[in-house]
């Protein structure tokens, strides 16, 4: 219910600064001019029941122009490895590294991709998993990574970690915009960027970016920081956890 | 239901997780193993990494270590000295184990590393097991050994006589025993690496090393293994915690929590079937996870590629 009375307020809110002009001189950027960006909830609240959650994200779009949204989460080194066969068993043979690999990555659009704007055009400006071109850490031709870069993708496709399409942004009225990505359980944690892109033919016209939180929460946040902070500590007490649990376990089988 | 492993960081089913626990703990209830070796490919099947599959393994151990040494504590079935001594190879292959792993993890063949020690460890363990005991079902009907089996007998008595009479001699009088020290040193030392690379008590392996080897009584060798094992596995789960910060405590519990449950059903289960055939049922079940951990090894993956984030 909280959640939906949040919404709410954000459609007033944005329909306000859809309505006056005044206000919306001061709320967009030169870069963002005529397009407004807005999360329902900054921060994404991973606890120990955590199973998966939808983002919502807001916006007004003046510029009438086409509209994209981004959801990129956090880069990291990522080798992909290459199972060969050695003796008859399936070892991993060979291993590329890509560097600044989105962790997550999903994104919306209100019009065709195709019309957009040219496949460059969305290369450069991170639209769509085909955009995705990593770095490899060794210096190797295309060719011989490509395999590699595609397998990458793929994976992220089947883990559900990269979208596989683009998802549709709802229009509200005329200017108004929504979009619902949602997360899967397994969601990686760290700072995503939610970027909302609008295009006139094959040229960008307005950019607005936004910052979401996914992060582990309560019980669960305080025994990974624990874990990592206090490692030694961390590992005593699990196995004093356990010496009980298993004292425990022989009074109760003994008691029978 | 699922929960959030908060140090995997990945959702996992309760339930399956529970199930899970509860055939392991079937298992130690049952035949008195720990049941490690089914837990870590396990887990590894259901998406867990191998790193926190094998680190959050050993703090599992170290409950059903407990609880099973509990009752031979009461019978005074412990020699506590031999554990001892043993445990100082124990830690020293911790340690070694916990490097070991780190290495192979560098060298991204971690869980290709794992998946062939445990085929070559069960494979061999299973076939002898199933050997040794359809002999003796055999063994029972038929007559007395014929003289190229005493012949053979006595050989190997004088290389464990020769083993035992390593340097650095000890007595042990609890088991009446006068040995070298780097024998229960060795023995542990292995029992070490195998816990830290494979998340596995190894009892399956010492116990016959003990019998073999050191000549111990049948009757200590079970607790006393056990009792090793606690230290062994304790040590080995703080390692890891320490250097990898693979156990998680979410995941331990949840599979303590099945163990202890299972194991009650196995003690009652075990019961009704006598030993030999316990051993048979036992010996065909390492036989199989041995020959389902071949196959993948042997057969062409469907995804020849795997991806990991450094």
């Amino acid at each position: 219910m909280g959640q939906k009375s949040v919404y709410m307020m954000l459609v007033v809110l944005l329909f306000c600064i859809a309505a006056s002009s005044g206000a919306r001189a001061q709320l967009v950027s030169a870069q963002g001019e005529g397009l407004t960006l807005a999360l329902a909830d900054k921060y994404v609240d991973i606890n120990t029941n955590f199973s998966g959650r939808n983002v919502v994200v807001f916006g007004v779009n003046e510029t009438g122009g086409s509209l994209v949204v981004t959801l990129t989460g956090p880069a990291a080194y990522t080798l992909v490895r290459k199972k060969g066969q050695a003796l008859g068993i399936w070892v991993n043979a060979k291993t590329y590294g890509f560097k600044d690999v989105p962790l997550y990555y999903d994104y919306a659009l209100n019009g065709e991709e195709r019309d957009l704007g040219s496949v460059d055009m969305l290369r450069a400006d991170g639209v769509g998993v085909n955009a995705m071109q990593y770095a490899a850490r060794a210096r190797v031709p295309v060719a011989q990574s490509r395999p590699f870069h595609e397998a990458l993708i793929r994976q992220k496709q089947q883990a559900k970690h990269y979208a596989y399409d683009a998802k549709l942004v709802e229009l509200i009225g005329g200017k108004l915009f929504k979009v619902n990505f949602e997360l899967p359980a397994d969601v990686p944690t760290g700072e995503y960027v939610v970027k909302a892109m609008a295009y006139e033919g094959n040229v960008k016209i307005a950019e607005r970016r936004e910052y979401l939180q996914i992060r582990q929460a309560g019980f669960s946040a305080r025994l990974y920081s624990y874990a990592n902070n206090h490692s030694f500590f961390y590992g005593v007490g699990v196995v004093i956890f356990a010496v009980f649990m298993g004292y425990a376990a022989n009074v109760i089988l003994a008691r029978r | 239901m699922h929960v959030y492993l908060p140090i995997a960081e990945i959702s996992i089913s309760v339930e399956v997780i529970l199930c899970l626990g509860l055939c392991v703990g079937f298992l130690s209830g049952f035949f008195g193993v720990g049941g490690g070796f089914l837990t870590t490919p396990f887990l590894m099947f259901m998406g867990v990494p191998p790193a926190i599959a094998v680190g959050t393994q050993t703090s599992q151990l170290v409950a059903s270590s407990v609880t099973g040494v509990l009752g031979h504590w009461k019978n005074k079935n412990v020699d506590i000295k031999i554990a001892a001594v043993m445990l100082a190879g124990g830690l020293v292959g911790s340690v070694v184990g916990v490097f070991i792993f780190k290495i192979l993890q560098a060298l991204g063949q971690i869980d290709v590393a794992i998946r062939i020690l445990y085929v070559v460890l069960l494979g061999s363990i299973g076939s002898l097991m199933l050997f040794e005991t359809s002999m003796s079902l055999w063994g029972r009907k038929g007559g007395a050994g014929d003289a190229s089996k005493t012949d053979k007998v006595s050989r190997v008595e004088k290389m464990r006589a020769h083993i035992r009479n390593w340097p650095y001699k000890i007595r042990f009088p609890e088991s009446k025993l006068y040995i070298s020290a780097f024998v229960p040193i060795g023995i542990g030392f292995i029992g070490g690496v195998l816990a830290s690379i494979l998340g596995i008590g190894g009892g399956f392996l010492l116990v016959p090393a003990m019998i073999y080897f050191m000549g111990m009584p049948a009757t200590l060798v079970a607790g006393t293994c056990l009792f090793q094992i606690i230290f062994t596995t304790g040590f080995a789960s703080i390692m890891h915690a320490v250097t990898n910060q693979t156990v998680d405590v979410v995941l331990a519990s949840l599979l303590i929590l099945g163990g202890v449950v299972g194991a009650q059903i196995g003690v009652r289960a075990s019961r009704n079937v006598s030993g030999v055939w316990a051993r048979i049922i036992l010996a065909a079940i390492i036989l199989l996870v041995s020959i389902v951990l071949a196959v993948q090894l042997l057969m062409p993956p469907k995804e020849l590629f795997s991806v990991e984030v450094r």
